[in-house]
């Protein structure tokens, strides 16, 4: 047979192709249950982190399932709705949140009101010996990747009682640095409202103002004034879509048994 | 030709592919801060230069000459992608931190070059052991370079204190520039020097 000619070529090809492509399937949907779990430990251990539970990829199960009592979703306007916080696709909700301020500037209310209601947003409970937090899921857009967190606020629903961030490709050392514990920590007390109205957090050039700013202050990394003002811009986005819900859960300590609008 | 014995044991020293041939070197700078997934990826490496130098062995006689580059890199790319699916399957923290570099291992200039030089004209067996010993003359320089990173600059080894407390209370202190990947070039090149002085015939006139 001729090795080298056409015909031989592109059979050769093609089987080669093919059977790479069936060893690779086998495997991948083989090992697709390992991974998913992984992948779903990690989550739990952010969650966690953001309440300061510190777990890791091992116990975050265990520790997830002893310490978050509840998770649920709602829309935009503050309504419970049918389905499963745990997988939504933060994707969506941080491209809704993008939608819903555009729209919000180009005051267009009745697309707003109307995106507001098909919005689909996770709310996980946390309750650790009688210390209770909403955990809220945010994602946004960093300087060169996604970006995103978990950001749990006291049973005011107003106060910040802790947050964890990850980034997908943020300049290590500079951008990246949100991932620490020095920037984290100072988000824990800060106010979400100001006089009943919706404030978030406002993030200042390293240095320049966050310590006289006690409410809403949050001072940027040094080098990574961009990526610290995405933080600022992602939860301000996010937490836009949770406005009325945490409004009309805010002050009652049993937030289970608030009284759903409408 | 050189004796199986040779092909395990030159590519560790007199034919090393990172200090005497200067290949691999991105990844032996990005993946040495530590000495955890410096070894893993040392594994990896030598798993994925085995195995793809004794399949393209077993198949030199079939592989029509045009094509060979794009057939060999269809099987380096199966076997990095076994790879990277069986770490983020089983140890998901230690994928994380070698992040992109297990799929560079695609372009890592050890495997392709191996591929073209020894297992296109080599029988099956003595291209397995290229492979090996070639991943693992890689592997070694890993390794080094990430012992003295971490236990330097961080004072820990596999997450355990390796530098006591009372070393600190005298003022020592880690060195910081360690982590640093400059640092990782820098010992490269010690390690090249020695090597060199004790093998006076790698010395180029």
């Amino acid at each position: 047979m001729n090795v080298q000619s056409n015909k031989y070529t592109v059979i050769y090809a093609s089987i080669m192709v093919v059977a790479v492509a069936a060893v690779l399937t086998l495997v991948s949907v083989g090992l697709q249950p390992m991974q998913q779990k992984n992948i779903d430990n990690e989550k739990k251990q952010n969650i966690l982190a953001s309440v300061n539970v510190e777990a890791n990829l091992d116990n975050a199960g265990d520790l997830y399932t002893k310490y978050i009592t509840g998770s649920f979703v709602i829309d935009g306007t503050g309504n419970k709705i049918d389905g499963d916080a745990f997988t939504i696709d933060m994707k969506e909700v941080a491209k809704n949140a993008k939608d819903l301020r555009k729209l919000k500037e180009d005051g267009k209310t009745a697309e707003a009101e109307n995106l507001k209601k098909q919005m689909k947003l996770p709310v996980f409970e946390f309750n650790k010996d009688g210390q209770k937090a909403l955990v809220i899921p945010v994602r946004g857009t960093g300087l060169w990747d996604a970006i995103w967190g978990y950001v749990a606020v006291e049973d005011d629903c107003n106060t910040i009682y802790g947050v964890s961030f990850d980034h997908a490709g943020e300049t290590p050392g500079l951008g990246a640095e949100i991932t620490t514990p020095g920037f984290q920590e100072q988000f824990k007390g800060k106010k979400l409202f100001a006089n009943g109205d919706f404030h978030g957090l406002t993030v200042y050039k390293h240095g320049t103002g966050a310590a006289n700013d006690k409410e809403f202050g949050i001072d940027g990394i040094s080098g990574g004034t961009i990526t610290s003002r995405c933080v600022g811009e992602m939860i301000f986005d996010c937490f836009s879509g949770y406005e009325k819900f945490l409004k009309s859960a805010g002050g009652k300590t049993a937030y289970n048994n608030v009284k759903i609008s409408e | 030709m050189a004796s199986n014995k040779e092909l395990i044991k030159n590519p560790l020293n007199i034919n090393n592919p990172v200090t005497v041939q200067v290949l691999g070197i991105c990844s032996a700078l990005a993946v040495t801060v530590k000495l955890e997934p410096a070894i893993v990826m040392a594994i990896s490496v030598t798993f994925v230069t085995a195995l793809a130098n004794l399949i393209i062995s077993l198949l030199r006689n079939t592989i029509p000459s045009r094509i060979r580059i794009i057939v060999q890199l269809i099987v380096v790319s199966l076997l990095v992608i076994l790879v990277d699916q069986v770490l983020k399957a089983f140890m998901y923290q230690l994928d994380k931190q070698l992040s992109v570099y297990v799929g560079l291992i695609i372009t890592n200039c050890i495997v392709m070059g191996r591929l073209e030089a020894f297992a296109l004209g080599n029988k099956p067996l003595p291209a397995l052991l290229d492979g090996i010993g070639n991943g693992a003359g890689y592997g070694l320089i890993l390794v080094i370079v990430a012992f003295i990173r971490e236990l330097f600059g961080t004072g820990y080894l596999f997450n355990i204190q390796i530098i006591p407390n009372c070393f600190y209370e005298l003022g020592y202190q880690n060195c910081g520039f360690m982590l640093n990947p400059p640092m990782a070039l820098i010992l490269i090149g010690i390690i090249i020097w020695v090597q060199r002085s004790r093998n006076r015939e790698l010395i180029e006139k």
